[in-house]
């Protein structure tokens, strides 16, 4: 069973783990550490009962300054075992919450390779991204990638929450 | 001006030619001599070669002049300097000799205070964020002081202050907070740490409630709204913890929370005298549990706290009395099932349940102790009336052929539970396995069931050949290479199937090192892709197993891609620390410090350096040089104190390899079991920093130091027992005499030749017959388990012993000729065998196969799925063949080079083009300097 908490330093070890086939990037320490130490608040991992990470989500928001502000989602990953269950869709939705809640976040945007088409229906379908539009050429290997995004303002603003937890 | 003169330098270091960089410099201070700016740019170049006594003079001389270090240049180049040699007490001096000419610089006050942060100075730390906070009055700097005190408490050398500080630091926290200084969960994380550092549970309780001015960001924050509920549970306020976790229930589906949720029922059902109040209480929990498991995507984890609660309340002794609201934990366990039993994860969901129903839950250390027979029984039945149905249902669809391979997974544990072991009874049904997880239409529709059935067969006939040969008779006879032979096929057939299953390649990896077969487990190591953290949680897996085989080349470069990960790590982790202080992210801060604290004493971290540093010695040959080097080595850093081994942090993933058992059943552990040598330990660090350092003082004619060496080497392997392999005794041992034999020609004792002679008794006892390779089915009996490995380690000795001959030569130590003469007479004797495994590898060992392990008549345990494989993958039975035969042989040709190569440096002969370059980089790496 799963249990989402926001990622630590230490968590690294077994994220990159959780990577050893899932992802064909496999990030070096200082960006996963570089997220944690600019944004603790939006990255999260998935754990199972044993404590082992499972998935895990790298945010951040984007630093160009401009408005409205944007968080982007970095890195998402959940071990093949594990799929099928919603904890891609769990580790997203609470990144997202925490970029409208902490950072006053408008928009999230992602990168999604072409080819990849489980996660684009993911992104799409399940969590209601847009295309926004298609950037060539974006990963390392030369695969061309959909820039999604999604509005996060309509979602959030309008939801109260019940304080007296 | 300065910056025009200076610029060549910077471009030079810019383009990392530091070379050009010391000549643009040394131009400067030609005509400048007084360029103190050129002179500390100097220092940096210097300090990027690591030539740190040079620097620390240059720096030494910057300071004596009067505001030197005024100069942003020059404070920049030399603090730059100092942190490329990792002095960061020099960095210091240069701030604080700063500071006396410009105390109203914010960035330099700033750049000492990270600069200690980094640095894990917790008490100048603390000074700094006084001053800085004393001087500047901002509200971060506030915080720098409280995370200060915080840090020098839980991670600085014992202060008898703790207390005194850990109060100050909360009451610093807590006017934040009333001042509504805290604006967000990370100033409220610090103020957790400390208050649980004080254990105190009711302020921290206070500081998460509703009424706190961040109660909308706890309400989203998940660690937080857990950590509410536990602290409930830790001051036994169950009612609450229950309240709390229920709400947050309602709206997530952490386990945690669940967890939490049902230990608080079960203390709180404790605490109830009248049953009727436990039945309503467990009434309502039950129903609320129901009602979470309704909710689209939560079924299973509510479903599952219904099995955690039997669980609990059955440990607890209620079972009996709650029974009738709540069923036996054997029936919820097989509710789960039949409920997800479609679901990859169902497994490993509810193996622990199966575990803790069987053995007990305290028996998780040893379940063997305290099994139940008839709970074994009763699962065994309930698995009976369902795994048929689901084995003729698994073409269905995906989703039934899932349900297939848990209940299979369950009927290995049980297997495991009960202790069978008869192998018959785990080879069982495998032929099923194969049939559907190695079709490769069914491959293509249900990928995932199909490589787990084919690793579940893979497991099955693991377990079935350790059975059947037991560790004490797998030396002596081949049957056991033979089964694992067998299976080697069924994992490549499974990896071309389904390329990205990396767990099938791990099996594969570990029985090809088990069978000596380096490049072919190289080549499916390489395929992962591992990188960065992973070499020091998966390089156990490897590094190592090249020097052991023969492989030296390829050893030295995984062992210097870890080494330059930790390299790497060193400078990252400061400079992300140093962020999270800019940033206000403060709660990472512990966890930053933790984490590089395990990497900086990581167990791995030891034993690449060991073996990086085994592999270059080695791969110098046996060239007169190597003694130069040696003698110039620094080897008092790799000192193995108590202190230094009692710090170690194990990162080594020992997890990774999907087991269906617990962990701690070790006869079952195809972890250990599949082990190709003992997982290094302290005493294997101990050995191997040993060995540099006897060689080192061998070199350097010091003779006391090779007697105090010599005598901690027997001590260390003493106290090693079983813990070393037979490889790194036959090193030990050839050490300790290598040591005797070189104190007794120093001492120009009587015995030298009697010292000698043993010396080369040790080597000649790894090396096998000549004769030996004249039978096929012999070699193939110990070729596997023992011959290539008992070699390695004769020439790794051999090298060793040659290079003490040269030191002895070079020291003109009487009796070095005839140390030489023994050692050419045994280098001639050697070289035939080596050169006899080499023609064997190179051309009958692929016969000698097909005779003695595939066309046999022999009926052996793994003989039908032997035939099944022959007959419908021989494919894949000629990669393992192909596999084995080729990973022999450059073994073969890598141990017969380095005998061939006597006296000049060793390169693989048959790699010898392809390494030129790699040999080039490789060299550039070397941490022998």
């Amino acid at each position: 069973m799963i249990t989402i908490r926001q990622a630590r330093a230490s968590d690294e070890i077994a994220m990159q783990n959780c990577n050893l086939t899932n992802l064909p990037e496999n990030y070096h320490m200082k960006y996963y550490l570089y997220h944690l130490a600019t944004w603790p608040e939006l990255s999260f991992v998935a754990e199972n009962e044993q404590g082992r990470v499972v998935g895990y989500v790298l945010a951040k928001m984007n630093e160009d300054m401009t408005e409205p502000l944007d968080g982007h989602i970095t890195s998402l990953s959940v071990m093949r075992s594990y799929r099928r269950l919603g904890i891609a869709e769990r580790l997203m939705n609470q990144a997202q919450r925490a970029m409208f809640e902490v950072f006053d976040a408008k928009f999230v945007s992602l990168h999604v390779r072409i080819s990849n088409i489980a996660a684009f229906s993911l992104y799409r379908n399940t969590l209601s991204f847009d295309i926004d539009h298609t950037e060539p050429k974006y990963y390392a290997d030369g695969e061309d990638a959909y820039s999604m995004k999604k509005d996060l303002t309509a979602l959030y603003s309008l939801e109260q929450e019940n304080l007296d937890f | 001006m300065e910056q025009r003169q200076l610029r060549p330098v910077y471009d030079a270091l810019d383009n990392e030619d530091v070379k050009q960089a010391l000549k643009e410099c040394n131009k400067i201070i030609r005509k400048h001599p007084n360029h103190l700016s050129a002179q500390a740019l100097k220092a940096y170049a210097l300090a990027r070669t690591g030539a740190s006594n040079e620097v620390l003079e240059i720096g030494e001389s910057i300071l004596k002049v009067p505001r030197s270090v005024a100069n942003p240049h020059v404070r920049q180049a030399l603090v730059r300097a100092y942190k490329s040699i990792r002095r960061p007490a020099e960095e210091i001096a240069v701030y604080n000799a700063a500071l006396k000419h410009l105390p109203d610089d914010e960035s330099i006050h700033s750049a000492l205070f990270l600069t200690t942060a980094s640095n894990e100075m917790y008490a100048e730390q603390h000074h700094a964020a006084v001053a800085l906070n004393k001087a500047f009055k901002r509200q971060r700097y506030t915080w720098w002081i409280i995370v200060s005190l915080l840090l020098q408490t839980q991670l600085g050398k014992g202060s008898d202050n703790t207390q005194l500080q850990l109060s100050l630091a909360q009451r610093m926290a807590e006017k934040a907070l009333q001042d509504h200084q805290i604006k967000n969960t990370e100033h409220l994380r610090i103020l957790l740490l400390i208050l649980e550092a004080q254990n105190n549970h009711e302020a921290m309780l206070k500081a998460l409630s509703p009424d706190s001015p961040l109660a909308q960001q706890i309400a989203n924050d998940p660690d937080l709204v857990t950590q509410r509920i536990s602290l409930f549970v830790k001051t036994r306020a169950f009612k609450e913890a229950m309240s709390s976790a229920s709400q947050t229930l309602e709206i997530r589906d952490n386990w945690a929370d669940y967890k939490h949720y049902v230990e608080a029922v079960t203390e709180e059902i404790g605490q109830l005298a009248d049953d009727s109040d436990a039945h309503q209480l467990l009434r309502n929990v039950c129903g609320s549990i129901e009602k979470w498991s309704q909710v689209r995507g939560r079924a299973r984890g509510a479903r599952l706290a219904l099995v955690e609660l039997s669980a609990k309340l059955h440990c607890s002794g209620y079972g009996d009395r709650l029974g009738s609201i709540v069923s036996s934990l054997g029936d919820q366990i097989w509710k789960y099932v039949d409920t997800f039993q479609n679901k990859a994860i169902c497994y490993s969901d509810i193996m622990q349940y199966f575990v803790d129903h069987v053995c007990g839950s305290s028996a998780t250390q040893d379940p063997s102790t305290t099994i139940s027979v008839a709970f074994i029984d009763f699962h065994d039945n309930q698995l009976s009336q369902r795994i048929q149905h689901a084995r003729e249902n698994a073409d269905n669809s995906e989703d039934c052929a899932q349900a297939w391979v848990n209940m299979e997974k369950i009927r290995y544990l049980l297997q495991t539970l009960r202790g069978d072991n008869n192998p018959e009874l785990w080879t069982k049904d495998v032929d099923l396995f194969l049939e559907f997880g190695l079709d490769p239409k069914k491959a293509k529709l249900k990928q995932a069931a199909c490589s787990d059935m084919v690793l579940l067969a893979c497991q099955r006939l693991i377990q079935a050949a350790f059975l059947a040969y037991p560790k004490e008779q797998q030396q002596s006879h081949g049957l056991l290479s033979r089964s694992l032979f067998i299976i080697l096929p069924i994992l490549e057939e499974g990896i071309r199937l389904n390329g990205e299953n990396f767990l099938l390649k791990l099996y594969a990896i570990r029985l090809y090192l088990y069978l000596s077969c380096y490049s072919r487990a190289r080549a499916l190591y390489d395929t992962l892709n591992i990188k960065n953290i992973q070499n020091d949680t998966l390089g156990h897996f490897i590094v190592g197993q090249g020097l052991a085989l023969g492989c030296y080349i390829p050893d030295l470069e995984l062992s210097y891609a870890g080494v330059s990960f930790y390299d790497r790590a060193h400078f990252t982790i400061p400079h992300e620390l140093e962020s999270a202080y800019k940033n206000g992210t403060y709660s990472n801060i512990p966890d930053f410090l933790e984490f590089r604290n395990n990497l900086k004493h990581s167990f791995q971290r030891e034993i690449t350096h060991r073996c990086a540093l085994r592999s270059e010695t080695i791969s110098q040959g046996c060239s007169k040089d190597v003694v130069e080097t040696l003698k110039a080595a620094d080897t008092q850093s790799i000192e193995p104190t108590d202190s230094m081994l009692a710090s170690l942090h194990d990162n080594r993933d020992v997890k990774v390899m999907g087991l269906l058992t617990p962990l701690g059943i070790t006869e079952w552990n195809l972890e250990i079991l599949t082990r190709p040598s003992p997982l290094p330990t302290e005493n294997w660090i101990r050995l191997y920093s040993l060995l540099p350092q006897i060689m080192h003082y061998i070199a350097a004619a010091d003779v006391d130091m090779v007697e105090a060496k010599q005598r901690q080497l027997l001590n260390a392997v003493e106290e090693a027992g079983e813990s070393l392999s037979a490889y790194d005794k036959t090193v030990a041992h050839g050490l300790h005499h290598i040591a005797s034999v070189y104190i007794c020609l120093s001492q120009k004792g009587d015995s030298v030749d009697e010292k000698i002679d043993s010396l080369v008794k040790i080597i000649e006892t790894n090396i096998p017959e000549e004769q030996t390779f004249d039978q096929k089915a012999a070699v193939l009996d110990k070729l596997p388990l023992a011959t290539i490995r008992a070699l390695a380690a004769a020439t790794e000795v051999f090298t060793y012993a040659v290079t003490a001959k040269h030191a002895a030569s070079s020291n003109r130590l009487p009796g070095s000729n005839s140390f030489g003469f023994a050692l050419t007479q045994l280098r001639k004797r050697s070289l035939r065998c080596v050169s006899a495994l080499r023609a064997w590898a190179n051309k009958p060992a692929r016969a000698a196969i097909c005779e003695s392990w595939i066309d046999t008549e022999q009926p052996m345990l793994l003989s039908n799925v032997s035939k099944y494989m022959q007959t419908k993958h021989k494919q894949a039975v000629d990669v393992v063949v192909k596999g084995c035969v080729d990973s022999w042989l450059k073994s073969a040709k890598g141990i017969v080079a380095h005998w061939e190569h006597y006296a000049t440096p060793r390169r693989s002969v048959e790699e010898h083009e392809v390494i030129e370059d790699t040999w080039g980089d490789l060299n550039k790496k070397r941490l022998l300097r």
